[in-house]
Formats: C-alpha cells, sequence, structure tokens
C-alpha cells in the first residue's frame, strides 16, 4: 500500500513537472515569438507582380491570413493593370475597360503579414476595415467586398476560372 | 524601335481571321482569333512570370508590333506556307493558321477584348 502511494506520489511529480515544463516552454514561445514580418513586405526570394486597379468589387469574398490567400466567386475590375519589373524592364497588361473574373484564387506571402494592418494593401470601402480583417482571420466569406485604389503585391499566383478583359494593352518597357 | 525587353507567347495553335502583315512597322494583326493551350512567359533574372490558359482564349481585334516579325518565316508555324508569301506580299489573309507558335514580342500586343478561360498567372 505504502509502495503504491509512493509510486502514485512519483508519477504524480512526474506528470506536474512535465506539465510545468510544457507551460514553461509555452511561455517561453509567448515571450520570445518569431520575427514577423512588417506588413507590406514580401518575403526574399519572391519577385512580385502588382495587381492594380481603381476599384474592385468582389462577391464571395474570403481572405485567409494563415492560408495566404484571397478568393471570390467573380468580380468586376476598373482600371486593372499588372505589371512585372525585372531586368530593368517592367511588362505591363493594362486593360481599358473594366474586366470581369469569375472564381478566382489570389495567393500571396503578404496576407500573413495583416494581422495588423489589413489597410496597407488597398483600401477597403465595404465592409469596415474592421470587419474585413476579423473575417480574414476566421476565414468567413464577405458577400460583397469593395476595395478602391488597390495596389496589391502578388508573390506567388492569381489563377481565376476565366476572364474577360476589354481592349488589353500587352508591353514592355 | 522596340523595347529589347521581350515575351514570348507560345500556342499550341492560332486561328486568326482577315489577317494582315505590314512589314514596314512590323505589325502582324487580325480581326479575330482563338488560341488554344496559350501561355504568355517573360524572364529576367533567372526568374519566369507566366500567364497561362487551360482553354480556348478568344481575342477581338489584335495588333502585334515586334521587330522580330520578319523572321517569322523561319519558325515553322504557318500551317499553309504559301500563307507566308501572301502576309509579305501585303495580302489580307481570311483565315491564317498557325501550330506550335513561338512568338517572341518586343513591342506590344493590343487587343479589342480577350476572353482567357482558366487563366493562371505565376512566378517560378
Amino acid at each position: 500500500m505504502r509502495f503504491r502511494n509512493a509510486r502514485h506520489l512519483r508519477n504524480k511529480r512526474a506528470t506536474r513537472a512535465t506539465g510545468l515544463t510544457a507551460v514553461a516552454a509555452a511561455c517561453a514561445m509567448t515571450l520570445m515569438p518569431a520575427s514577423v514580418p512588417r506588413a507590406g513586405t514580401i518575403l526574399p526570394g519572391r519577385v512580385p507582380f502588382t495587381l492594380r486597379a481603381s476599384e474592385i468589387v468582389a462577391q464571395n469574398a474570403v481572405i485567409s491570413i494563415l492560408g495566404e490567400s484571397m478568393s471570390f466567386s467573380s468580380a468586376t475590375i476598373q482600371g486593372m493593370t499588372l505589371t512585372y519589373s525585372a531586368g530593368g524592364h517592367t511588362y505591363t497588361i493594362a486593360v481599358n475597360g473594366t474586366a470581369s473574373a469569375g472564381q478566382t484564387v489570389i495567393k500571396t506571402s503578404l496576407f500573413s503579414t495583416l494581422k495588423d494592418d489589413i489597410g496597407s494593401l488597398f483600401h477597403v470601402q465595404s465592409p469596415s476595415v474592421a470587419t474585413v480583417l476579423a473575417d480574414a482571420l476566421i476565414q468567413k466569406p464577405i458577400p460583397t467586398l469593395v476595395l478602391t485604389d488597390v495596389n496589391l503585391t502578388i508573390d506567388t499566383s492569381m489563377s481565376t476560372q476565366a476572364i474577360q478583359m476589354p481592349g488589353m494593352q500587352m508591353s514592355t518597357s | 524601335m522596340a523595347a529589347p525587353a521581350p515575351f514570348l507567347l507560345k500556342a499550341h495553335r492560332i486561328q486568326a481571321h482577315h489577317a494582315r502583315l505590314n512589314v514596314l512597322t512590323n505589325t502582324l494583326s487580325f480581326q479575330s482569333a482563338t488560341i488554344e493551350g496559350m501561355q504568355i512567359a517573360r524572364t529576367a533574372d533567372g526568374l519566369t512570370m507566366s500567364i497561362s490558359s487551360g482553354g480556348v482564349v478568344t481575342v477581338g481585334h489584335t495588333k502585334i508590333q515586334t521587330t522580330v516579325l520578319r523572321n517569322l518565316a523561319s519558325i515553322g508555324s504557318f500551317r499553309n506556307k504559301r500563307d507566308v508569301l501572301l502576309l509579305l506580299a501585303g495580302s489580307t489573309l481570311p483565315r491564317l493558321e498557325l501550330s506550335r507558335v513561338e512568338f517572341t514580342i518586343d513591342g506590344y500586343l493590343t487587343t479589342s477584348h480577350a476572353d482567357i478561360p482558366a487563366m493562371t498567372l505565376s512566378m517560378k
């Protein structure tokens, strides 16, 4: 009986020690967080392209901070330009009219840095910036997302089910 | 003079309507076209930005300006080789068919509209 009690006590101490170690590790992680890039910082080794638009009205938009992505079921894009600068030259696709995109997914590491500043990438007109940020944290779809003066740096990819671009011009300079 | 920073237009097949070549301005134009297996790529600093389509791209009135148009005949894309001569002579071809196209464009490409299904824009 005494032996069993001693063993029980030893197990209890071991469990407690393990628990304390875990708590200490958690505290250490809390006290020393990994360095998070500043909002708007491109990760090293990525050469981005830039999506600019005077206005984007997106339906069923989902911004995922953890997934580093933004998706929407459809969108209209006014004043759209895509630019890619490398080797001292800039490659541009400009649309003279309103582009219409179907189901679209934009992946960029920038979304991972937006925990405190979703407005650093674009001007959210509707709903509020706070709502967009809150929805981005839980990946909640936003029925209609209106952005203006968009200047979005994309360092991974953009794919769309279909896109119609009136008055499209591709050029290098 | 065109900028020395070309991008590459690749396609499995291009069917163009009312195609015309202007050798003085190095411009190829057509009223409309369908483009299968389209990929547009721009490589610089060891990285390539590409736009590709997984479907048939439809474009309206289009102009392509590039200094390498005069080398079209050497790339063997013309399904009907006689079309090269007709284009160089200034004819307008009601229908022009190109296959395994690799077009280096160092000027510009403009189109009245472009419908691009299954478009992917990516960096590698």
